[in-house]
């Protein structure tokens, strides 16, 4: 995916939870679509998803998190 | 004559749709408020379009038109299409998710709980209630308007009705729309009010292309229809054809404007009705085509509407022009029926904003601040709806004093815009904290207040902010823009530096809403 390959887009990514908006796609039924979400960015984002939630397990306390996350 | 007979009679029509629908409710407040979640994909989609579609997508666009030219659509429709959309998948599934979950039915029973703190309820009240309102004023306003205008002349021999050129008076007209409306949502409540939406929406679409396509005809004149359309745009000034009227900074700050409609209270409600996840999914792909069926019709003819040969009135006020289009140009009985279609827009708005309110009023402050399960689930339901028809009447009483339909809309989705940075960060924001909500909301009240007062309390419809360009560099500038552009980067940057500066939320309270 473009956002992890670029660092600041990746921080933003997980900073703002935007890893919410594919499980909302999943809800609607809307991973089997072609053109909105390929198997391919899919599979990106769920790993980024299992990364992030593993990286908020780790730093749950509020004093690891950066101020702005 | 017939035009009145017409739009009484389907005026009669929605008030038996609403006493059908009583005889559906179940007695309980989840039902009246929220239809149990048992809303499925197409009455979704009829009623959140209908909802969303309202005078100012029919009047204040044909009327805008006729001043602006085509860009109109630009300004809003495009966008719209493609915002809205992207509203209901980003902030909509997130909020009906966790208003599920927990058993929400308002706003500001979400943001409540999601930033632990009672105040931001007070602090959200009164200007969801004064948006509200104001955007209520628009479809009172803008009824009373088109009844009057179809029906000039019928009554000749009234010498009561010569000061409203011997049509039903706007007061009177208005009057009798709120009641039918109050009517159905009263007995109905939003299981009424959703049927009557996708009804109303049905006959809003159908009766606007053949008020399209009658009009086109009309003013080309010959018997060939894309001859007619060729003929009529032919017919108008080259501004009306392009976007020129309407300055750059102007046009692309009006991109804001449909961001509005995630703090709409009336849509949060028709969201929380889905019966699942999945019903969001045709709403979100057939709204921008449902948008697009409504919003052409209705640019092209108010462009047509400036041209020589539409048989309009140069001056016509911008309210009127598509009331008088309608009586010039169609029939009797089609005039009657495209009338109802106007008509119909307009109330399948009305009646999620007046439920809303009596939603809010009942939910946020009478049941909040009373003791625990003081009320019977029926003393819930009565409260809620005498709170409905007092907002009626407050804001019947308010529509005796009239402002241009468009801007007075734009005032008020600029003010839900500038809440749209609190919903998006308390959805996907986890540093969101209550100090650095509470300083947005009270940013966007404060400027939102000062510019309304500032543009003559919307009677200025040029009124942009800043008044006149900053000079910032010789090649730099900020130029006059619309209000929203102001409100919507204010709140939004005083949301991030106080919730940075202030205590993150506890952990627990995030967990609810992060999981």
């Amino acid at each position: 995916m473009i956002v992890k390959k670029i660092g600041l887009g990746e921080k933003l990514y997980r900073c703002f939870a935007l890893q919410r908006v594919v499980k909302y796609a999943k809800m609607l039924g809307l991973e089997h679509s072609p053109s909105i979400l390929s198997q391919s960015n899919l599979h990106a984002s769920t790993k980024i998803i299992q990364s992030t939630q593993a990286g908020q397990n780790k730093d749950a306390g509020p004093k690891e998190r950066s101020s702005f996350c | 004559m017939i035009q009145l007979g017409i739009i009484i009679g389907y005026l009669g029509l929605l008030l038996g749709l609403g006493l059908f629908s009583n005889r559906l409710f179940r007695g309980t407040v989840k039902d009246y408020m929220l239809a149990s979640h048992s809303i499925g994909p197409f009455l979704l989609l009829m009623s959140l379009f209908g909802t969303t579609m309202t005078a100012f997508a029919l009047v204040g666009s044909t009327g805008r038109s006729y001043t602006l030219g085509v860009g109109v659509y630009g300004l809003l429709a495009s966008a719209s299409g493609i915002v809205h959309s992207l509203c209901f998948f980003v902030i909509g599934v997130p909020l009906w998710t966790v208003g599920k979950r927990y058993g929400y039915t308002t706003q500001i029973q979400y943001f409540r709980d999601r930033l632990n703190n009672d105040f931001i309820g007070l602090l959200l009240f009164p200007i969801l209630v004064t948006l509200v309102v104001s955007y209520l004023l628009l479809g009172v306003t803008a009824s009373g308007a088109v009844v009057n205008r179809v029906t000039a002349g019928a009554f000749e021999s009234w010498e009561w009705f010569a000061s409203s050129g011997y049509g039903v008076p706007i007061p009177a007209a208005s009057a009798v729309v709120c009641a039918v409306v109050l009517a159905y949502v009263f007995f109905g409540g939003m299981r009424g009010t959703a049927w009557a939406n996708a009804f109303q929406t049905t006959v809003f679409m159908v009766l606007g292309v053949i008020t399209f396509v009658t009009i086109a005809n009309a003013i080309g004149g010959t018997d060939n229809f894309f001859e007619n359309l060729k003929r009529a745009t032919e017919s108008i000034s080259e501004a009306h054809r392009s976007r020129e009227r309407i300055p750059k900074p102007v046009f692309f700050s009006f991109l804001l404007i449909p961001l509005s409609v995630a703090m709409f209270p009336h849509v949060f409600q028709h969201w929380l009705t889905a019966r699942n996840a999945k019903a969001f999914k045709v709403p979100i792909v057939v709204h921008p085509i449902f948008i697009m069926i409504v919003w052409l019709p209705c640019v092209l003819v108010g462009a047509w509407a400036s041209s020589p040969i539409s048989g309009i009135p140069t001056g016509t006020p911008e309210n009127e022009v598509l009331a008088t289009l309608v009586r010039t140009h169609a029939g009797h009985v089609l005039g009657g029926l495209l009338t109802a279609g106007i008509l119909a827009a307009i109330m399948s708005s009305l009646d999620s904003q007046f439920l809303c309110m009596g939603t809010i009023f009942t939910e946020d402050i009478v049941v909040h601040y009373s003791r625990e399960e003081r009320f019977t689930e029926r003393q819930v339901v009565l409260t809620a709806r005498v709170f409905i028809v007092g907002i009626v009447v407050v804001t019947f009483v308010l529509s005796l004093f009239p402002r241009a339909v468009f801007d007075l809309g734009l005032w008020s989705f600029s003010g839900f815009a500038g809440l749209f940075p609190l919903v998006f960060a308390a959805i996907y924001w986890r540093r969101l904290t209550a100090w650095g909500a509470m300083a947005s909301v009270l940013t966007t009240i404060v400027l939102w207040t000062v510019l309304f007062g500032r543009a003559d309390f919307g009677a200025n419809r040029r009124y942009a902010f800043p008044e006149s360009p900053v000079v910032i560099t010789d090649s730099l500038s900020i130029p006059p823009m619309l209000p929203v552009v102001a409100i919507f980067l204010c709140s939004a940057t005083v949301l991030v530096l106080v919730s940075v500066v202030t205590k993150p939320p506890n952990e627990k309270t995030l967990a609810r809403f992060f999981r």
